[in-house]
């Protein structure tokens, strides 16, 4: 029985994943890369992650619209 | 030629216009008549609700061949406000008025409270000391003066802040452990003139370590819990760089951009994450550069 009850939200939850939620989710994952290379003064790498932030935004803009 | 012609060719005008820094008009202009070589005088009304600010260096003219234009330009008479302590985070709006001078407004008398003075608020923090309190006349009768009232303990705490949150010469960000007491106390002073001026010392605290971040602040605030959670064991834990703290913010607006479930929502918050994108960048080259 409850087995059935997660099976029917895991399903409402992927029902209500729309591709900006999606790309939120990767843009979090990015971010806290960003955090976490900055932490480590690897400015290389925060530079290219920020690079990446940007390219997810606008996919996400543009989704948006 | 008749004695009329002769005596009008002989003369000629100066017309003075009354205009604002934008060039409109705010009275009629005024025409001069004199005779050509004539030596005439450009008179300065004062025109209720504005202060003259830019005139001809020389009053005294001659009348010449040709008509001349002479701009006077007047601007609205600016405001007084005036912060009472630290805590005050309104303070109060003084009217300021014309005085008997067209470039300067009439001296205010503030109230004389033992034991406190009144300073000039500046880009740059606590300006002068008002020496007549009495009589205080605006340097900038066309500009929004600030004033704040305080006892020396006030002005001294202040002080300490000033010279604790500049940053060295050499572009080091002051130590956020050292900061934390002093911002603490001064928190009433920041709101007050952060909102109002952006001219108070917790505001360059605010730029200081999070970059122009106070566009982000109610969305960091919408998801609170975990961020500011996460923001204290950051700032507890030793040096934290700004552009990590601000990659901290960032996630939990990615969190909320995930929940959001309108397109304005998502607008905004992506218009939020680009501009801490921007900073964070900015302020990792700004680092690189140092290094150099």
């Amino acid at each position: 029985m409850e087995e059935k009850h997660n099976s029917d939200s895991d399903i409402e939850a992927l029902v209500g994943l729309t591709p900006v939620k999606v790309l939120s989710q990767n843009m979090k994952k990015v971010a806290q890369g960003i955090e976490s290379a900055a932490n480590d003064g690897e400015k290389e790498q925060v530079l290219q992650l920020v690079d990446s932030a940007k390219s997810l935004l606008d996919a996400i803009s543009q989704l948006n619209r | 030629m008749s004695e009329a012609e002769e005596k009008h060719q002989g003369q000629n005008y100066a017309e003075v216009r009354f205009e604002t820094k934008a060039g409109d008009t705010i009275m009629e202009p005024l025409k001069i008549f004199k005779a050509i070589d004539e030596s005439y005088q450009v008179a300065t009304p004062i025109l209720k609700g504005y202060v003259l600010i830019k005139k001809p260096d020389e009053l005294t003219r001659t009348m010449t061949t040709t008509p001349a234009v002479i701009r006077l330009v007047y601007d609205r008479i600016g405001t007084l406000q005036v912060y009472h302590g630290l805590t005050d985070v309104a303070g109060e709006l003084i009217t300021l008025r014309n005085s008997d001078q067209p470039d300067q407004v009439a001296r205010v008398e503030l109230p004389v409270i033992s034991g406190h003075h009144y300073y000039v608020m500046t880009d740059d923090g606590l300006g002068k000391q008002v020496e007549d309190p009495m009589h205080f006349q605006p340097a900038e009768p066309n500009q929004k003066t600030n004033l704040v009232c305080l006892t020396p303990e006030e002005k001294n705490k202040v002080d300490e802040m000033e010279t604790a949150l500049t940053i060295d010469p050499d572009g080091k960000l002051p130590d956020l452990d050292d900061l934390r007491q002093p911002s603490e106390d001064a928190k009433p002073v920041s709101s007050t003139t952060a909102e109002s001026t952006k001219k108070s010392v917790s505001s360059i605290f605010d730029k200081a370590n999070f970059g122009d971040a106070n566009e982000e602040a109610p969305v960091r605030t919408e998801s609170e819990s975990s961020a500011t959670s996460q923001h204290s064991h950051l700032v507890a834990s030793k040096p934290t760089s700004p552009a990590s703290l601000l990659a901290a913010a960032l996630s939990q607006i990615c969190d909320s951009m995930a929940e959001a479930d309108d397109s304005k929502t998502v607008a905004a918050l992506s218009d939020s994450s680009k501009k801490i994108l921007d900073t964070i960048r900015t302020l990792t080259l700004l680092d690189g550069v140092k290094e150099e």
